[in-house]
């Protein structure tokens, strides 16, 4: 291994080591599972890592691992529907008890029982913090589509049981 | 809850998050795995198959109860009977491939091939969410030489299966691999050859809607897509060219409704003199995103994939690029043809049977193609019957003419947000070769153009609202 390619190997392994997590976080809200989660994470690095020293800085190779993440839970949404196989109806794992608001569980359910291009969008929007425009670039749908999505995804989680029970309650 | 209150909780909801040690070199491990096989497997199994060679094994498939099984004792396959979960194999020791032809008789399918099938399992294969269906015979049972197995079930759509007690694993081998397996098997033509298809239906190609029926056939998979290497060209003498739009996601999703006829083998040229794709490491090796169909008079067609992103491969993984360089040529072919010969479509047409037939999280129907909204000339309303259920079938009702001449004309306001229940209704309008673009409609009753919102107003409230009544089983 010469030096150039030592480097970004260190470099590489900070990364994860930095925004792993973070990356982690993004998946778990995509599925609801914190092992298939990982998978999404590990997959998204495997198909990164070598343009790893291509990049002038980690935060632009985040961008490109956080869009090869989401093309890919997306690439195996097409996958699931092609074989008319619909998501887990299983509830995603609950939060742990951290201190978060137990309607954060109950939000997690709601988000889990939204179509998977909903649920993206709805990640890529308000987790992500992303505008329509890049959201849209990011997924290769048009803007509408996204707008769409997010408004449906929206009108779903108002209407949710999950969260009509935590309203009622 | 608003919006903000909605982030924040979708924040703060998630799990503490795990340790990430050792990740980056998981991520090492998967990519030396993703782009050539593990160079110990790899030798392994060249040993293996070295050794199979060395001992007189033929190249032919081989059953498996009459000959000798090439590294070892013939190993015990039942092709009858269903089989439990494989548990936890380690897919890098898998060496062996043995396929069931339609007799239930046990083959072994050739070196090559089993290097091949081994290898995108490796690569491909991956858990699902969902617990594996009951159990069936197999149709592809991968081995170790330490006795353990994988039992694949190949289901009609050529996607494979197998449980390993927990869950169940999916590998799709792709068109050509698994034509290739089918083959060794007896089962089905090889991948490369053309396939006959029946004069009858070249006719009716086109269809009621305003997918042709081998758009449609494409994409539900019926129609394999083999890859096309680069170093094999197209047959130039096409008849007809199809191009067809990926109903997915990405961008428009209907192709034109009629196929090229008009120098047919412009468009196999343009194909076959894009470059080999030199590309090293994609975002989305799987991203089609639309298909050229090649019929050829004796019969015969020919079926291209090409993606207009990332790679932009086309023909697959080891085929040309330039995929949106190819879509513009193929889009102009069109359009010149439009010019020479133009064939107005007028016909009568189920737009909202193709839109309920789109799959979940399509938004409406959009052409392949840019469609000005200037040269609209007839439109249609689809819904859902007041007080069905929101995915019961869609009422199509013609959009009257002062309404399409308006909304070619109209200029939106744009707004911060649009609400669309479940069940709203959205207009698809034609342009005159029958290229549609959908706009929805929002709770409110407004057209949603471009960037923003439409509401008829004047002379033209009345008959919108008649258009819309009934419609609403969203509200």
């Amino acid at each position: 291994m010469d030096q150039r390619t030592e480097a970004a190997a260190g470099g590489f392994d900070r990364f994860v080591a930095r925004r792993g997590g973070d990356l982690w976080a993004a998946a778990w809200l995509l599925i609801g599972d914190r092992h298939h989660a990982e998978d999404l994470v590990q997959t998204a690095l495997s198909k990164t890592f070598r343009r790893y020293d291509g990049f002038a800085d980690d935060r632009r190779f985040e961008a490109y691992v956080r869009t090869t993440m989401y093309r890919t839970f997306v690439s195996w949404w097409r996958r699931l529907q092609w074989r008319s196989e619909v998501p887990s109806g299983s509830p995603p794992e609950l939060a742990a008890p951290d201190g978060s608001p137990a309607d954060g569980t109950d939000l997690q359910r709601a988000l889990a029982a939204l179509p998977r291009p909903q649920r993206a969008c709805i990640v890529l929007r308000y987790v992500e913090d992303r505008p329509t425009k890049e959201v849209a670039e990011l997924l290769g749908m048009p803007a509408g589509t996204v707008t769409s999505h997010v408004s449906r995804g929206l009108a779903a989680l108002r209407v949710s049981p999950h969260l009509s029970t935590e309203e009622q309650s | 809850m608003n919006e903000e209150e909605l982030s924040d909780a979708l924040k703060g909801g998630v799990p503490p998050r795990p340790d990430t040690a050792g990740w980056a070199d998981e991520a090492r491990r998967r990519s030396r795995r993703r782009r050539a096989w593990t160079p110990g497997a790899l030798i392994a199994v060249l040993i293996a198959i070295a050794a199979a060679v060395a001992s007189g094994l033929p190249d032919q498939p081989v059953e498996i109860v009459a000959t000798p099984a090439p590294s070892g004792p013939a190993p015990k396959v039942d092709c009858r009977l269903a089989v439990p979960p494989s548990g936890d194999v380690d897919l890098s020791t898998l060496t062996r491939a043995v396929g069931c032809t339609d007799d239930a008789v046990a083959v072994e399918l050739d070196a090559g091939l089993t290097v091949d099938v081994l290898a995108s399992v490796r690569d491909g294969a991956f858990p699902m969410d969902t617990a594996a269906p009951a159990p069936e015979p197999p149709d592809l049972i991968l081995l170790a030489d330490d006795g353990s197995r994988l039992s694949l079930v190949r289901e009609d759509d050529a996607i494979y299966w197998w449980d390993d007690g927990s869950v169940q694993h999916v590998w799709d081998p792709g068109a050509e691999l698994d034509a290739r397996i089918q083959e060794a098997l007896g089962l089905a033509p090889g991948p490369v050859r053309p396939s006959p298809i029946e004069t009858g239906r070249l006719p009716d190609a086109r269809g009621d809607g305003l997918v042709p029926t081998v758009c449609d056939e494409v994409q539900s998979g019926e129609i394999p897509v083999p890859d096309l290497p680069a170093d094999e060209d197209l047959p130039t003498g096409a008849a007809r060219v199809w191009l067809c739009g990926d109903m997915w996601e990405r961008f428009g999703g209907v192709g034109p409704i009629e196929p090229l006829t008009t120098d047919a083998d412009r468009a196999v040229e343009a194909l076959n003199t894009l470059p080999p794709s030199e590309a090293d490491v994609c975002t989305e090796m799987l991203g089609l995103t639309y298909h050229v169909v090649v019929d050829y008079p004796d019969g015969s067609r020919r079926v291209v994939a090409a993606e207009t992103a990332n790679c932009q491969f086309v023909g697959g993984w080891g085929g040309r690029e330039g995929g949106a360089e190819l879509l513009d040529q193929l889009l102009g072919l069109w359009s010149a043809q439009r010019g020479d010969s133009p064939e107005p479509f007028t016909a009568g047409v189920d737009v909202c049977g193709d839109l309920a037939s789109a799959p979940t999280g399509t938004m409406g129907l959009n052409s392949i193609a840019d469609v000005e909204r200037a040269s609209l000339y007839r439109g249609f309303v689809c819904g859902v019957p007041e007080g069905a259920a929101p995915d019961a079938d869609m009422e199509q009702r013609d959009l009257p003419g002062e309404l399409v001449i308006a909304i070619t004309q109209a200029t939106a306001t744009p707004v911060d947000q649009w609400a669309y229940p479940d069940g709203s209704p959205v207009v698809v309008m034609l342009n005159q070769y029958g290229d549609p673009v959908t706009y929805p409609v929002d709770d409110q009753g407004r057209l949603q153009l471009d960037d923003g919102v439409w509401t008829p107003e004047g002379d033209l409230a009345d008959p919108w609202a008649e258009t819309l009544d009934g419609l609403w089983a969203g509200r």
